[in-house]
Formats: structure tokens, sequence, C-alpha cells
């Protein structure tokens, strides 16, 4: 087994276990064998549709089996995933588009809008869903059932350690989303680091409720494929006791969440009856408060492990996880480097801290991506010298825990997301009537936080359905602020800047 | 209340803070909030919220199920047995 291929390790596994179930929903299973014939014959079809070794594919597909297909048959063609939050709006979805150079779209559903820009632009369309196109734009349009009709071949593409494999886009702490660029060498690096101390086997099944398009749902992924285990793909976290039902009924081992997960679990679902086969569960996704900890430990059966994880999308995933064993005694510690990472505390001028001291996380190691897409000065501020700068602050204890102190940065974590304040201000400032704005996260019971905006502009009840109207047509749900307040104006510095931590 | 009188508020309230319009052909009854992507589980959330504020219905966590709240037609009939 090559480390550096996790499409080869894939090809092992699947041949190896062919009968074992790889994928698993409420009304169908998808073993090994038949996962890697479709994945086989929907990588033909995107060769067969002009998609080279080195390109790269736009995948905006929910958390599905088609999803999983397409992800590795686009690695069958050597060509590049881009997987964009299946929720995005047309215009996000037109900027990564443009942004990552795409010859190709694949969406569960195409609206005219895109037909007419992808035609424009020769981007190759991919629907999942079955619709009509208009006869002058069908020259580039697809369906889903016809790639997976495909005739198949035996010809996977042989990627290099150090070829790019994925681009994740990631909100920045200024202006447009980034695309962190992770190679077939990262992923596979981190992989292996996230199966070691797991210890994950072909026995492990997760119910998985993350989003695949962010890299704690991609790392989850992608380790289960590894080791030939089951991923069963669950519904929405809307009905959390439906989650709690079928990690009984599924016999699921394990179970992966972020803070909101958990505090939607614990308050609106009966845990009181532990799932009997959960052998472990995974915190990651930003702190988790002492007390939600020591909640959901209390909840959970002995035998149950919980291991809280840091890390970051520039990481690949993983940075550091905190054995089970030490969890009580190092309650509020993301722990310990795994095993193919270094960590640093840094001061302000880079110079190295000892342990006690706070400083920020530098990160060093072979599942550090490449850099930005097309992005060299976000790149030169956040790699160099070979380390990752994290943005992140925090401390070693003396016996080398790691306990974060905040983000460096103005971010609003919300649920999974990392969301840029100034995105959305942007967008926002766009109305007429709206002179400026200014987004802070509040905190909120289960989702840590939630976005108020706060406007300064003319306030009407015609003006607020305007607003409400403008932020669904551009943003996705969860870039929606939650609370929108009126002022007359702003806190700002001398220098014009909006003091974002003075506005309540 | 009223069942018409519950459908409407419940129409209202959907459509104001998640449609963004007045426009009643907007919403049809029989639609999943989560298939039509109307509400996502925070929106759940205040749906709950609003159950209990706006109507005194308390939703119980084996309730919390899309057979009792994933359309205005499902709300209306959970109405219906809570306050049967």
């Amino acid at each position: 087994m090559k480390k550096s291929d996790l499409l080869e390790r894939f090809l092992d596994i699947s041949q190896e276990y062919s009968s074992s179930c790889a994928l698993q929903t409420s009304v169908e299973e998808l073993s090994y064998g038949e996962l890697k014939s479709q994945i086989a014959s929907v990588g033909h079809f995107f060769k067969d549709i002009g998609v080279l070794p080195g390109d790269r594919v736009v995948l905006v597909v929910d958390n599905s089996i088609n999803y999983i297909i397409a992800f590795y048959a686009i690695w069958k063609a050597g060509a590049v995933v881009v997987p964009l939050n299946p929720q995005a709006r047309f215009h996000e979805v037109l900027k990564a588009v443009r942004q990552s150079k795409a010859c190709c779209l694949l969406l569960d559903k195409v609206t005219p809008q895109l037909i007419e820009q992808s035609n424009k632009d020769n981007v190759s369309l991919v629907s999942l869903e079955k619709v009509s196109f208009d006869k002058d734009c069908t020259n580039n349009i697809y369906h889903w059932n016809d790639a997976l009709k495909a005739s198949s071949d035996d010809d996977w593409y042989k990627h290099d350690s150090d070829s790019l494999a994925q681009i994740i886009y990631t909100s920045g702490t200024t202006g447009d989303p980034k695309g962190v660029m992770l190679t077939h060498g990262n992923l596979a690096c981190n992989v292996q680091d996230i199966v070691d101390y797991l210890q994950l086997t072909r026995l492990d099944s997760v119910l998985n409720v993350l989003p695949f398009h962010y890299s704690y749902g991609n790392s989850v992924l992608h380790t289960h494929l590894f080791v030939g285990a089951k991923i069963i793909l669950a519904g929405s976290m809307a009905y959390p006791q439906e989650i709690v039902n079928t990690l009984r009924t599924s016999e699921a081992s394990g179970f992966y969440g972020v803070p909101s997960t958990y505090s939607l679990l614990l308050s609106r679902s009966d845990w009181s009856d532990n799932p009997p086969a959960l052998r472990y569960m995974t915190q990651a996704g930003g702190p988790m408060g002492a007390s939600l900890t020591t909640e959901l430990l209390q909840a959970c059966h002995q035998s149950t492990l919980l291991f809280v994880m840091y890390g970051q999308t520039e990481a690949s995933a993983r940075l550091t996880w905190l054995p089970p064993e030490r969890l009580t005694d190092k309650l509020g510690s993301v722990g310990i480097p795994v095993a193919q990472v270094e960590l640093e505390i840094r001061d302000e001028k880079g110079n190295r801290l000892e342990h006690s001291n706070i400083g920020e996380v530098y990160a060093r190691g072979p599942g550090i991506m490449q850099g930005y897409w097309d992005n060299p000065s976000a790149t030169a501020t956040t790699l160099g010298g070979g380390w990752l700068k994290t943005g992140d602050s925090g401390y070693f204890d003396h016996e080398g825990f790691l306990f974060l102190k905040g983000r460096n940065s103005e971010m609003i974590k919300v649920g999974a997301h990392r969301i840029n304040p100034l995105e959305l201000e942007e967008v926002i400032n766009k109305l007429d009537f709206i002179s400026e704005s200014a987004v802070i996260g509040v905190d909120d019971e289960f989702l840590g936080q939630k976005l108020r905006v706060f406007i300064v502009g003319s306030e009407s009840r015609e003006n607020l359905f305007a607003l409400k109207k403008h932020c669904n047509e551009f943003l996705p749900p969860h870039k929606i602020p939650r609370e929108i307040m009126w002022r007359d104006r702003l806190p700002k510095t001398a220098s014009g800047k909006i003091k974002r931590f003075e506005i309540k | 209340m009223s069942n018409t009188a519950n459908e409407q508020l419940l129409r209202n309230f959907i459509l104001e803070n998640y449609l963004f319009t007045d426009d009643q052909s907007k919403l049809d009854n029989a639609n999943s909030f989560l298939d039509t992507g109307i509400l996502d589980s925070m929106g759940i959330l205040e749906l709950i919220y609003f159950l209990d504020e706006e109507l005194s219905i308390k939703v119980e966590t084996d309730e919390m199920v899309p057979a009792n709240l994933d359309s205005i037609n499902n709300l209306l009939g959970f109405i219906e047995k809570k306050t049967a």
C-alpha cells in the first residue's frame, strides 16, 4: 500500500472487501465492489466529456452516495475536486468556478441562470436531477444518470503524492473565501494519523451528520473508506431524536460532531439509553465548553470514548487529539499533536515560546496545505519557512497538552461554519437604503454563536423585507443574520474602522 | 384558536421569516420544510419556540419528528392532536 494515494488504497480495499457494505442510507446500501464499479463508470464519463488530469471539477452536491461516487470518480479521471456548500447561491458557485478555473460543474439541481452562464464560460454541467433543457444550450449539459450508465474502464489515474487532490474554500479573515490546496500526499498522511489514533478498522461504522464539503466531514469520508469501514448517511440534525434512534438501530460504532451537534442531542433528544454499539464519539469544529463536555461524558456509557480534537482546513483536517483517558484531567485542552504534526507556540515576532506562555499556534508536517489557490499574497501571509500560522492563540502546559485561548481574528463560528463578517457586510451594503453595516457573533445556546447585524440606513418594514430577501438571494442560510438591529451610527476608530467588539 | 387562524398564523410566520414575502402563493401547505430548503435545523428550533410562545404548544423531545413539524399540514395535524 502506497500512503501517497487514497484512490489506490480505495482500489485495494474495494478488491479485498468487495462484498462488505461501504455506504448505507435509509433506502439503499452499496458494497465496496458496487461502489468501485460506479466510480469506474462515472470516472470514464468524466474523461469522455473532456475532463483532463489536473482539471478542476466543482461539486455542489448534498451529502449522498452520489457525492462520494462523484468525488472518487473525479480522482479516477486525474482531476481535482472542488467541493462547495450545496446551499451556495448562484453568485458563490459562479465565483468558485471562475476562481478555480473549473472545466466542469456537478450540481444537485441546475438553474437557468447557471445553464446560461456555463454555456458562456464553456463549463460542462452535470445535473443530478433530471431536468429538460433548452435545445440551444444542451451541448455541455449532461445528466448524472447517463454518467452512472457510462461504460466503465480500469484506467485509474496514478497520482503523485504532491499532485493537487482537492481545493476546499474557506472563509478567510479578509475579502473573498480562499481555496485551500491539498495534495494527495497531504490528505493521505492526515488520514493515516486519524485512523491510527481513533484505531479505526473495517469493523467500524460511522453515522455521519457532518457536511462532506468541509474538512471535518471530508476526513470522516476518507478515513472510513481507507480502512474498509461503513459510512451510514444520516439525515439532518433538525430532528435530533431521529439521529439518536438511528444510532441505536444502525449499531454505528462512531459519531462525529461539532459542539452544536452535541448541544442539540443533549437538549433535544432522549439519550438516557446509550446506543449500545457506540465505541467512540469525536468533537472538533471549535471549542466545546467544559460544562457541555462534562454533560456529554455523563450522558454516555462508560465504554464510549470521547475524542476532543482540533484542526484546520489548511492542515488537511487534524492537528491535535486528546486521548480520551486524559479528558477529565485535561478538561479544556485540545490535546497533543497527531503523529505527523509538529506544533509550536510563538510570539508576535515569531520567536518560539516555552510552555505556559500564550502565543500563536504554528504547525508543520506533511498534512499542511500547499497554499491558497491563485492567491500568493494570502499564502505568503499564512505559510512561511515550512510552518503554517494557524491564527489561533494558545499555550502548552508542562506535559505538552495544548489549550486554545481564542482566535486572533474576527471570524464568527456558527455551528460548523466559519463566517467572515466582512463578506456578509459587503453583500448587505450593496442595498441602496443601507449606508453601512456591522455583523457580529452573539452567544447562542445551540450554535455557539449566531449572527446579528447592525444596520445604519432607512428603517421600514419594506426595507426589512428587502434586506431579508437580498440576503436570501446572495447568502446561504447559515450566513443570513438571525437578528437585525437598526442604528443611527456605528462606533469607529480614529481611522474610520468599525469597532466591531464595541457594538451590542 | 381555530384551525384556520392557526394556519394563517403559521403561514405568515414561515412566509415572513423564511421566504421573506407577503405573497401567499409562495408557500404550499404540503411542502416539506427540509426538502424544499425553507427551514434548516436552526429554523426548526425557531419554529418550536414560536409554537411555544404564540400557541402555547410545548414540543416534547419525542414529538420533535418530521411527521409533526415538517410542513404546514403536519403542524396543523400536530396542533390538533395536542389541543384535542
